[in-house]
């Protein structure tokens, strides 16, 4: 095995890490929560990352994004993201769409040959382009997202779980913008690691320990707790 | 004694300091009961749950004991010592 990888042999075994090496993940958005999960999954060997993400690096992102530095402010996130991970893992693929996930037809595009989906974006409208998209390509989805001190992570796999419709068709009336949720770093980081980890197991050893569950952590007083989730038999995009 | 955890944009829009509340008033009884009695404790809290018809918000859930309540409040019932959990849907990243 590849010294990068030694100490993975008893966690994933050489097959694992080999299915690892040629596995393909979409990531909707990189910043605090997708740039974490970005990270980890570079560092565990995956074969190809498909970043999603638009626009140039803002000076507030600084204090969650793993994969930017205050001298790439003003850059286009893309560039960032192809430089740093290329530093981390220069073995991993990186193909990148300059855009969030506004289009399904162009994610659509971008992403079918994914093994797994990353849904980590700010915005609940890409969030549900991700969803169809999954439901669409058949591909297992893993969800994470905070607000403060809070956040969840859930698994989501067409045909045998619900989907992230099913459990919330709409979204805050109040969430109009990616700037409406106060973050600290870790929130995000602890999201990004455990979306990274789920798609890790999924890929190496077919396991998704959140599949149909909801992770649900409160960092205030340290209140993690794992929720079974309902299929919604009359929702709109899985039971359609 | 049941425990109610509340989302924190709840706590936010109605300037609460805890993150959970014991509900004195209710001792056993429908869900809806609780959120009644939660409402007097906390004016706001049911309006944040609820629309004005009084059905639940889509992007809340509220969980009884680790499982999703996917049935009316006033059809679930409640023994007086389950955590009850609301999670508003999140974005954030």
């Amino acid at each position: 095995m590849n010294a990068k990888y030694a100490r993975h042999l008893s966690v994933l075994g050489e097959e694992g890490q080999k299915k690892l090496s040629n596995a393909t993940v979409y990531i909707s958005r990189v910043g605090g929560v997708g740039g974490t999960a970005a990270n980890y999954l570079a560092r565990s060997g995956v074969g190809r990352l498909l970043l999603a993400h638009g626009g140039t690096l803002d000076a507030e992102y600084l204090n969650r994004w793993h994969l930017a530095h205050e001298s790439d402010v003003g850059r286009p996130c893309v560039d960032v993201f192809k430089e740093e991970i290329a530093r981390i893992n220069s073995s991993v693929e990186v193909e990148v769409l300059g855009e969030h996930a506004k289009s399904i037809d162009d994610i659509k595009a971008f992403a079918n040959e994914a093994d797994v989906i990353i849904d980590a974006a700010p915005m609940f409208e890409e969030r549900y382009n991700n969803n169809l998209l999954s439901q669409m390509l058949n591909i297992p989805m893993i969800s994470g997202s905070m607000y403060a001190q809070e956040g969840y992570v859930m698994s989501f796999v067409p045909g045998e779980t619900p989907c992230l419709s099913c459990l919330y068709p709409e979204k805050p009336e109040f969430w109009v913008d990616r700037h409406v949720f106060p973050a600290l770093g870790t929130g995000p980081g602890i999201i990004g690691c455990l979306l990274a980890n789920e798609a890790i197991s999924y890929i190496a050893k077919g396991e998704l320990q959140l599949k149909g569950k909801m992770l649900h952590y409160d960092l205030t007083d340290m209140d993690f707790n794992k929720l079974k989730i309902e299929k919604d038999h009359q929702c709109k995009v899985c039971s359609a | 004694m049941i425990t109610v955890h509340l989302p924190s944009r709840m706590r936010e829009e109605l300037d609460l300091s805890s993150k959970s509340v014991q509900v004195e008033a209710f001792q056993s009884g429908s869900l809806q009961e609780l959120f009644n009695c939660l409402d007097k404790d906390i004016p706001g809290a049911l309006p944040f749950m609820c629309d004005a018809d009084g059905s639940v918000r889509k992007h809340i859930k509220v969980f009884v004991s680790d499982e999703q309540v996917t049935d009316n409040f006033s059809n679930v019932n409640l023994h007086g010592h389950e955590n009850i959990r609301v999670i508003q849907a999140m974005a954030g990243g």
